[in-house]
């Protein structure tokens, strides 16, 4: 390590991505966690002459910092690199290192490469993602961080864009885990923090120490789930593998893992079947074997068809393919059948096929052989069995994905074994209809033990459920085609030359001997002590070429072992320090060991050691100790000849080795020519399916074209509406008056309609520009916090803006601008002046401050107005009622809500309720109406109101009536006394009237009867005037004694007033005085007044010392009435000689007026001293 | 002859009409001073028509004497100070004549035309 301080270890990802692979990087890269420790270094697959953008596409989804890398760069944790375009990468001394592409190398593999380099700089600690991509890049990668003890995961190839390197990886079987994309990054942290914590508890050779002990129970407890023996593994592989299952299940301690797989069968299976990873032997299952040659091989080999064709997909090295077909040739051998037999092989792993097609094995994996299986089909080659040519042409092997590539036809039998197990459930699902397809009608299935369909069980019928023996169900849909598959694939594997000179080596292992240098060789061959390769036992397995002059083989059957092959000399010595060897591991020497070589005795040291790769082979090497010879002197002739001879025996060996090279290369070429048929033949089987396939899909390639061609127009409708909207779209953004502004995340310009540059200084070229460079009406600082709210919310924010200079206000609008596939990528902003609402609402404010004053003042009024107030519902019940009325109804107001007429005014109710239920039925108001009646309140007496219905409507019907109440109690009672006195004004007024029209009439009366017809108008008017006066002062006595009763006496001195000389002297009155009413007054007066005018023309008043003696009295009657009288007498006139013949005017007077009118009795006596007048009349008693 | 009831309690009024009737060429029944007499008068010898003073005196009027009268079918007129504006007829005697007080010849010469014409 150059910098000790860089970095410390620690994990790298490595992720390969390809076509398809941006949309997975994305989802991966946003959901790695800030914070897991590890390096994560994207590999894909770019355009070697162009510039990336990935690390700022990346950037976009992540916290993490992602940068392309650059050389020579230390390897940080927490970051994510990318490889730049054009460049292979690879890491060393814990940085990275970049190499230019190879632009010849057309087979470029740069995620292979990578992985590689990950496994070997970090171990267990290296980890691989694959992703979306066509092609297998990535596949041998893995492999080696498998190998490596790192973990693979990779993306599911139903959600790649291409599933092609994802299911090339799966393929491998050795992927830990499929996951949805999003899901790898937390996967990964849980494993490499769980990793972490096994570091941390404690070393992990503590751990592994501690595995290794308790190997024999968890073997027990494989041996009883699987009933495999895994005893016989390599512990360090068994314990590493053991240790791996621990990181996956998340157990820490060795105790618990133990107790987890004896609790779960599953958990046990799994650990099982990571043992068998690359594990296979011949005749695995021999029960199942044996069912197969009974049931299955058997009748096939019995059937008269020509060909017999066997598939064995994921093969491996062979012995499955091999062991179907010693079973075929040995059936065949016993029915002496000759059929054609043909196993095709394949798997993806090409080195395995290699090898399978070398057909050589190690005696571990020929147990399941009988003796005579062994020898019939196998010889023995460098110490391994090789199959027999007859076995080596009944299989055929070829690289073969399948999963991805079409699969092989017409087949009789499928061996896939211990295949489906590494693959997922989907994948499962997918391959079991190409196994079906590939089948003819009536071929069979054959699974490994732990195997099932998938669910598909419609596709075969089970011949042995247990054994895993299926037979193919003729009638099932076939439901694989090659023709649906999405990509059609190149070949993913070119086919590997057999390397040369593959004698005495493993097929498929070890170094390349073809590039061995050829100076290295030469070397070895002439300056090099002679040495040889033997084994622990003694086996001779490799003699250097100078060795060869040590060979002294003895005679009988041959044999390389030490004692029958060396030269005598040699054999003790060597086995001794072999022996030695082995013993202590170090190399061991045995010196001085004479060897006779023709004439001359050579004394050579030999040194055995151990060798570096294999404890089972050891060097010895032969040195000579230069001592001279006791017969030197002697030898320097031989010398010559002895060079020359060894100079013919080496032109002679070179000759031989030569022509073995020859031979070697023709085996060689045969074995390539072979595998170049084979491959051509299995390429043919497939092109066969292909064709066949393409013949019976022809028609529906027809009805995938009718299909494509209605999708096309409906594409075609699709892309004519979107051309629509878009252009709808177009025109609504520059008709919209609104001001909308498009930002992104970080508030530059996305878009914006026309009406934005009447707030902004914004024109196109600002769009990318942060909006804050833009010149800007309105101050808007909060557009940052306000933008926090929305990204936390998910809400439209409002903010009111005012622009200072002119005093306009907007409003602004923040919304999440939503993509499509709703995410939040920025804001959307609009903009409304709202300057006019913003007054309005501030005049709207007012009015509503007005109203409610004057609601104030209308409430109060309501409720001190001197009217009363209510509103009445259908149901006559008050809905509202104002102290007044309460007053006037004598119940509190609030007690009338609810309640009816009847409730509240049982007296009224029924008058109350007649004017309303007309003005509910009219809806015409009534003004005026009368109610008088009583109310809960004590009064003194009825109450009058007037009232003013009108309706209350709402939408056209009514559905209240609203009442004003006025009391006019004391109007209508002042009315009525007005009433009253009007009458009696009238009556007084007729009585008036009627006075004076009587009195008038009177006089009338009286101007006519006073008539003489020989009088002067001049004495006629003087006597009318006398009576005129006469009645007028009679009315005013009756006025001064206001029209009610008037005293005789009274009466009497006002009618002599005018006579005698005064003082009274000239009557006398002798009685009570009486009383006179009305009428009485006016007919005695003027009574009185024709006695005085007769007296003073012609009686006593007439003459001196003529007096008049006026006497009354008064008797009551028995019926109340009074009986008034008087009596008029003169005395000391002249006398009366005669009574007078013609009765005048006033005797008519006291005729009629009293006679008649006052009912009077009346006498006139006319004696000689004097006239005597009496008149007596009933009064009625004043009422 | 055709006799006229005169129903008239003040007698210098009476007498005044009495003369005015018998002067043109009627006879008088009465004068009647109240509505017993008047009624009695009536029902001994009914008359060809009347003249009715209205006020009879203390309160009391011609009005039974003037339904008496219609029931008979016999013509009358008021003869009263009242006008129409200071006392109502009933209703059955709304259409009677009436004579103002005090009255005047040609007015009484034509409503005695009037009532004995037929």
């Amino acid at each position: 390590m150059l910098d000790e301080n860089a970095t410390d270890p620690h994990p790298i990802v490595g992720i390969g991505a390809s076509a398809g692979g941006l949309e997975a990087l994305k989802s991966l890269v946003a959901a790695i966690p800030p914070n897991t420790g590890a390096s994560f270094v994207i590999v894909q697959h770019l355009s070697p002459t162009q510039e990336t953008i990935l690390d700022q596409l990346l950037q976009a989804e992540t916290r993490l910092e992602v940068t392309l890398i650059r050389e020579y760069e230390p390897i940080e944790a927490n970051r994510i690199y990318i490889v730049p375009p054009g460049q292979v990468l690879s890491i060393e001394h814990d940085r990275f290192h970049l190499t230019e592409r190879d632009r010849t190398d057309t087979l470029h593999r740069p995620i292979d490469s990578f992985f590689a380099s990950i496994a070997r700089s970090c171990g267990r600690d290296s980890y691989c993602v694959v992703l979306s991509g066509t092609g297998s890049d990535g596949a041998e990668g893995l492999k080696e961080i498998k190998a490596a003890g790192g973990f693979a995961i990779v993306q599911e190839s139903r959600n790649a864009r291409f599933p092609g390197m994802p299911d090339s990886a799966v393929a491998t079987g050795m992927v830990d885990f499929v996951l949805p994309v999003e899901q790898i990054p937390g996967r990964l942290q849980e494993i490499m923090s769980h990793r972490y914590r096994l570091h941390a508890e404690g070393d992990r050779r503590d751990l592994q120490q501690e595995i290794q002990e308790g190997l024999p129970a968890i073997m027990g407890r494989l041996a009883e789930v699987s009933g495999n023996d895994f005893s016989n593994y390599k512990p360090g592989t068994l314990v590493r593998r053991i240790e791996r299952r621990m990181t996956l299940m998340r157990q820490r301690s060795v105790e618990d893992f133990i107790q987890a797989i004896r609790e779960d069968d599953t958990q046990a299976n799994l650990l099982a079947q990571e043992f068998l990873i690359g594990v296979t032997h011949f005749f695995r299952d021999p029960e199942a074997f044996e069912a197969l040659r009974r049931d299955v091989i058997a009748p096939l080999v019995a059937s008269d068809q020509r060909n017999i064709r066997i598939w064995v997909p994921g093969c491996s090295t062979g012995e499955e393919a091999y062991s179907l077909a010693i079973l075929f040739l040995e059936e065949m051998d016993r029915a002496g059948a000759s059929h054609v037999l043909q196993v095709f092989g394949t798997d993806i792993d090409v080195h395995a096929l290699s090898s399978a097609r070398y057909g050589q094995f190690g005696p571990a994996s020929l147990e399941g052989l009988t003796e005579e299986q062994r020898e019939r089909y196998f010889t023995l080659e460098n110490g391994q069995m090789r199959a027999v040519p007859l076995l080596r042409e009944a299989c055929v092997f070829a690289p073969h994905n399948l999963v991805q590539d079409p699969p092989f036809s017409r087949l009789d039998l499928i061996s896939c074994r211990n295949l489906l197990i590494y693959l997922s459930t989907e994948l499962q699902r997918t391959v079991m209809p190409r196994l079906h397809f590939s089948l003819r009608p009536n071929g069979y299935l054959f699974l490994g033990p732990s195997e099932g369909l998938a669910g598909e069980d419609e596709l075969f019928a089970p011949v042995h459920s247990k054994l895993k023996i299926f037979r193919k169900n003729p009638k099932a849909a076939t439901r694989y085609s090659a023709l649906r598959e999405t990509f059609p694939r190149p070949r993913t594997q070119a086919p590997v030359p057999v390397e040369t000179g593959s004698a005495g080596r493993f097929p498929g292992h070890g170094a390349d001997y073809g590039t061995e240098s050829l100076a290295e060789r030469e070397f070895l061959r002439l300056h090099a002590a002679p040495f040889a390769l033997v084994t622990r036992s003694g086996e001779v397995v490799y003699l250097s070429q100078r060795m060869a002059e040590f060979v002294r083989p003895t005679h009988g059957v041959p044999s390389s072992a030490i004692d029958a092959y060396l030269a005598r000399e040699l054999r003790v010595p060597l086995r001794t320090a072999l022996a030695d060897c082995a013993e202590t591991g170090k190399p061991a020497v045995a010196e001085n060991v004479m060897v006779g070589s023709g004439d001359t005795t050579v004394v050579y040291d030999i040194e055995v050691s151990p060798t570096s790769d294999n404890d089972d082979h050891f060097l010895v090497s032969l040195k000579q100790v230069r001592s001279l010879d006791s017969t030197a002197v002697g030898a320097v002739f031989e010398k010559r000849e002895t060079a020359d001879r060894d100079m013919l025996e080496i032109e002679n060996f070179n000759l031989r080795r030569q022509l073995a090279s020859a031979m070697q290369e023709y085996e060689s070429s045969g074995q390539e020519l072979k595998s170049s048929n084979e491959e051509l033949l299995s390429m043919n089987e497939e092109l066969q399916s292909s064709n066949e396939e393409l013949e019976t899909s022809r028609e529906e390639l027809q009805s995938i074209n009718e299909e494509l061609e209605t999708v096309n127009a409906e594409l075609q409708e699709n892309n004519r509406l979107l051309t629509r909207a878009n252009s709808d779209l177009k025109n609504l953004f520059e008709g919209t008056d609104i001001a909308v502004l498009f930002l992104d995340r970080n508030f530059l310009v996305r878009n914006y309609t026309p009406a934005t540059t009447s707030i902004f200084g914004i024109r196109s070229r600002d769009i990318g520009r942060p909006i804050s460079d833009l010149s800007s009406r309105i101050e808007y600082p909060q557009l940052a916090t306000d933008a926090e709210e929305v990204d936390r919310t998910l809400q439209t924010v409002e903010r009111e803006v005012v622009v200072k200079s002119s005093g306009e206000t907007y409003l602004v609008r923040i919304r999440p601008y939503r993509t499509t596939a709703n995410v939040i990528d920025g804001y959307v902003l609009s903009f409304f002046d709202i300057t006019g609402r913003k007054t309005y609402e501030e005049t709207l404010k007012r009015n509503e401050k007005e109203l409610a004053r004057q609601y104030a003042e209308l409430e109060n009024l309501y409720d001190t107005t001197p009217i009363g107030l209510c509103l009445m519902d259908r149901e006559f019940r008050f809905l509202r009622v104002n102290e007044k009325l309460a007053a006037i109804n004598g119940v509190p107001a609030d007690e009338h809500v609810g309640r009816t007429f009847h409730d509240l005014l049982p007296e009224l109710a029924d008058e109350l309720v007649k004017p309303y239920a007309q003005v509910f039925e009219t809806g015409v108001p009534i003004i005026g109406q009368e109610f008088t009646g009583r109310t809960q309140v004590e009064t003194d007496g009825e109450r009058h109101w007037i009232a003013d219905l009108y309706p209350v409507r709402s939408g056209g019907e009514v559905f209240a009536v609203g009442g004003c109440i006025r009391d006019v109690t004391e109007q209508a009672r002042m009315l009525q006394r007005i009433t009253r006195q009007n009458e009696h004004q009238k009556l007084l007024l007729g009585e008036l009237q009627h006075r004076v029209k009587n009195t008038l009439a009177t006089i009338s009366a009286i101007s006519k009867l006073l008539l003489r017809p020989e009088e002067s108008a001049r004495d006629y008017q003087a006597r009318l005037t006398e009576r005129l006066g006469a009645i007028s002062r009679t009315h005013d006595l009756l006025t001064e004694a206001d029209w009610t009763t008037v005293s005789f006496r009274e009466v009497l001195a006002n009618e002599l007033s005018p006579y005698g000389t005064g003082g009274g002297t000239e009557y006398a009155y002798d009685g009570p005085d009486l009383s006179l009413g009305t009428r009485e007054t006016l007919s005695i007066g003027m009574a009185l007044h024709e006695l005085a005018t007769n007296s003073a023309k012609y009686g006593a008043l007439s003459v001196k010392g003529g007096r008049i003696l006026v006497r009354s009295s008064t008797e009551t009657l028995g019926d109340g009435r009074l009986r008034q009288s008087f009596q008029w007498e003169e005395r000391g006139g002249p006398p009366i000689e005669t009574t007078p013949e013609r009765k005048g005017f006033g005797t008519m007077v006291l005729e009629r007026v009293l006679g008649r009118d006052l009912e009077a009795e009346i006498n006139m006596d006319f004696r000689r001293d004097g006239l005597v007048f009496t008149a007596t009349f009933d009064r009625r008693p004043v009422s | 002859m055709t006799v006229i009831l005169i129903v008239e309690d003040e007698s210098l009024i009476a007498a005044d009409i009495e003369m005015m009737v018998e002067e043109r060429g009627f006879s008088v029944l009465g004068p009647c001073r109240t509505v017993e007499a008047a009624l009695a008068a009536v029902a001994e010898a009914p008359p060809d028509a009347a003249l009715l003073d209205m006020n009879l005196g203390d309160g009391i009027t011609s009005i039974p004497v003037a339904r008496d009268l219609k029931t008979r079918a016999i013509p009358m007129a008021f003869v009263s100070g009242y006008t129409a504006s200071t006392i109502d007829l009933p209703k059955d005697l709304a259409d009677t004549p009436r004579l103002s007080k005090p009255i005047a010849e040609p007015a009484l010469a034509q409503l005695l035309r009037d009532l004995t014409s037929g």
